[in-house]
């Protein structure tokens, strides 16, 4: 079976030559669902950016990222603008400063179904709509009137999502989404994502610092560390004890701050 | 005020949004300001199509007369009316300001859109011109235009518009390469927005707050530039009437009627404050980071 989403040695630069990521690669079947998991600064999140070509300034991407045989480092930038948002669409870590505070909520669900989905009017409106309860907002009409600074941090991130999952891309990559939201909040957003990649078939690829979070939505894995990747390996098999001394540190770290519980999920029959 | 407590949600659970607060008192520099400036724009309207006298009718020779029941606001050395002149001035005062926000913001976002959303070079090339521009003295730069324009109030105009659009465009540069760097860019980016659609759909809004109040500030140190070019014989020629002119028609006249001297010095004073006190009031309206509701 031929991955969906496919990162091949992929490298990046920075103009002074530093390496920041040091060929990484891992791949993400269509419906599949891959942790990606390591400390601040390991790479993680860069190489998310990377996948949509959303590097900073300065840096640059060598390697493959391919999605579907199509690879996404060398498309030219209309090309690119098509994929990204309708293809593979991205929810970040702060949905506050990820939502334009002089945007109303509904206009910038709107924006993506305009973009790629052509929606205008009354027609875009009732689809924002639709969405927002997709991602189980309530009082819709009033949420998609609001601007985001005058929703709760857990509303903004569901707004995140909904944009995201507006033109029913194929591949999700969420950054950090729960990071900077509390705890029982982080829970029912989680539930959510969980929840929504059921049953819109979506792959998500997810990328946190936090295991016992990844473990709650994954069940392939990436351990990074440095810019590069530690150990490919499935969420129930790390947990169990990884093969690589570092995630086997993880997971104790993890366990010792949060109790994090021995593999409830119930581990996917034959999940190699 | 009762919107207030009836807004407020009885329950402070997290998941409930704050109120939205429609009725908000305007700040009173916006008020104050905004009276000042229709005060100015109102009398020089006026004088469109009235005023007591001819800008050019020197009267029954009544020369430096103080302020009476013929001549409010006294006459000058030629016994032309003060009041009338002034009139008139505001007129020039106000079409001065406006043409000259006009010409920087349009210049000025214009190069700092370009400078702040592009490559590094464009960027480079066209900050240098900008700096040149700003140690450039609009003085000299005004007095170039009128060498080659002859003196007029649009001569004026592109002297002290395109001097103000250095300032316009450094600030529209940096602003723009701040909001670049926020999330909701690179948001927009990774849902497929495109760079121009990104520049008109989040960076233009995100930045036009910070703009207006930086061509209102300009709109207020241009009625003072037309003043001092005025004053120097590069504004306006007669029989056009300009603050800044009176100003130096009566400095020799000063101690024999101080009025000609004292209204045109109000006049500017008063629309001045007028226009700065408007871009404060604008920026504590629109800007988010100074909204009371925070």
């Amino acid at each position: 079976m031929t991955a969906l989403l496919s990162v091949d040695d992929l490298r990046v630069e920075t103009s002074t030559g530093r390496t920041l990521l040091d060929g990484v690669s891992w791949s993400l079947d269509a419906g599949g669902r891959l942790g990606i998991v390591g400390e601040s600064g390991s790479g993680k999140s860069l190489t998310a950016l990377a996948v949509l070509g959303l590097l900073p300034e300065g840096m640059r991407a060598t390697g493959r990222v391919l999605l579907d045989g199509t690879d996404l480092l060398t498309l030219p930038p209309r090309a690119l603008g098509r994929v990204r948002g309708a293809q593979v669409a991205m929810v970040f870590q702060e949905p506050l400063t990820a939502l334009d505070p002089l945007m109303t909520v509904g206009r910038q669900i709107t924006g993506p179904l305009r973009l790629h989905r052509g929606l205008r009017g009354s027609a875009a409106r009732d689809e924002a709509a639709r969405l927002a309860r997709l991602v189980h907002l309530t009082d819709t009409e009033r949420i998609l009137r609001s601007y985001p600074w005058q929703l709760s941090g857990g509303q903004r991130q569901r707004v995140a999502l909904a944009m995201a999952l507006a033109c029913e891309p194929r591949v999700l990559l969420a950054d950090e989404p729960t990071t900077a939201l509390d705890v029982t909040v982080q829970a029912e957003v989680l539930d959510l994502l969980d929840d929504l990649v059921d049953r819109t078939g979506v792959a998500l690829a997810f990328v946190s610092h936090d295991l016992p979070v990844v473990a709650r939505v994954a069940r392939d894995l990436v351990v990074m560390r440095d810019g590069r990747v530690v150990e490919r390996t499935t969420v129930a098999d790390a947990l169990a004890g990884g093969e690589a001394a570092y995630t086997r540190d993880l997971v104790a770290a993890a366990r010792a701050v949060t109790g994090l519980p021995t593999p409830t999920r119930t581990a996917p029959e034959d999940a190699r | 005020m009762t919107d207030l407590t009836t807004a407020v949600p009885a329950a402070t659970g997290a998941a409930e949004p704050r109120p939205r607060r429609r009725a908000r008192r305007l700040p009173p520099s916006l008020v104050v300001g905004a009276v000042l400036v229709g005060l100015v724009a109102l009398v020089g309207l006026v004088s469109l199509v009235w005023t007591p006298y001819a800008l050019d009718d020197t009267g029954d020779g009544a020369r430096l007369a103080g302020p009476s029941a013929a001549h409010w606001g006294g006459t000058d050395r030629l016994g032309r009316d003060l009041l009338s002149q002034l009139m008139a001035g505001a007129g020039n005062a106000l079409v001065v300001a406006v043409a000259s926000m006009v010409v920087a913001g349009v210049l000025g976002v214009t190069v700092g859109v370009l400078a702040g959303a592009t490559r590094r070079w464009v960027d480079v090339t066209l900050l240098s011109a900008v700096d040149l521009l700003i140690a450039f003295p609009t003085l000299l730069l005004a007095m170039l235009i009128v060498t080659v324009r002859g003196a007029s109030l649009w001569s004026a105009v592109w002297a002290i518009g395109i001097s103000g659009s250095a300032v316009i465009a450094r600030v529209t540069r940096v602003n723009v390469a701040r909001v670049l760097r926020e999330d909701y860019v690179t948001a927009a980016h990774a849902a497929g927005t495109g760079w121009w659609g990104t520049v008109t759909r989040h960076v233009v809004p995100n930045v036009w707050p910070t703009l207006l109040v930086q061509l209102m500030l300009l709109g207020g140190g241009a009625v003072l530039a037309e003043a001092s070019l005025s004053y120097l014989g590069l504004g306006a020629p007669p029989p056009q009437a300009s603050w800044g002119r009176l100003l130096q028609e009566a400095q020799s006249t000063m101690l024999v009627q101080p009025w000609g001297a004292i209204l045109p010095g109000v006049a500017i004073v008063v629309t001045v404050l007028g226009l700065n006190l408007l871009g404060d009031g604008i920026r504590e309206r629109t800007d988010p980071n100074l909204r009371g509701d925070r």
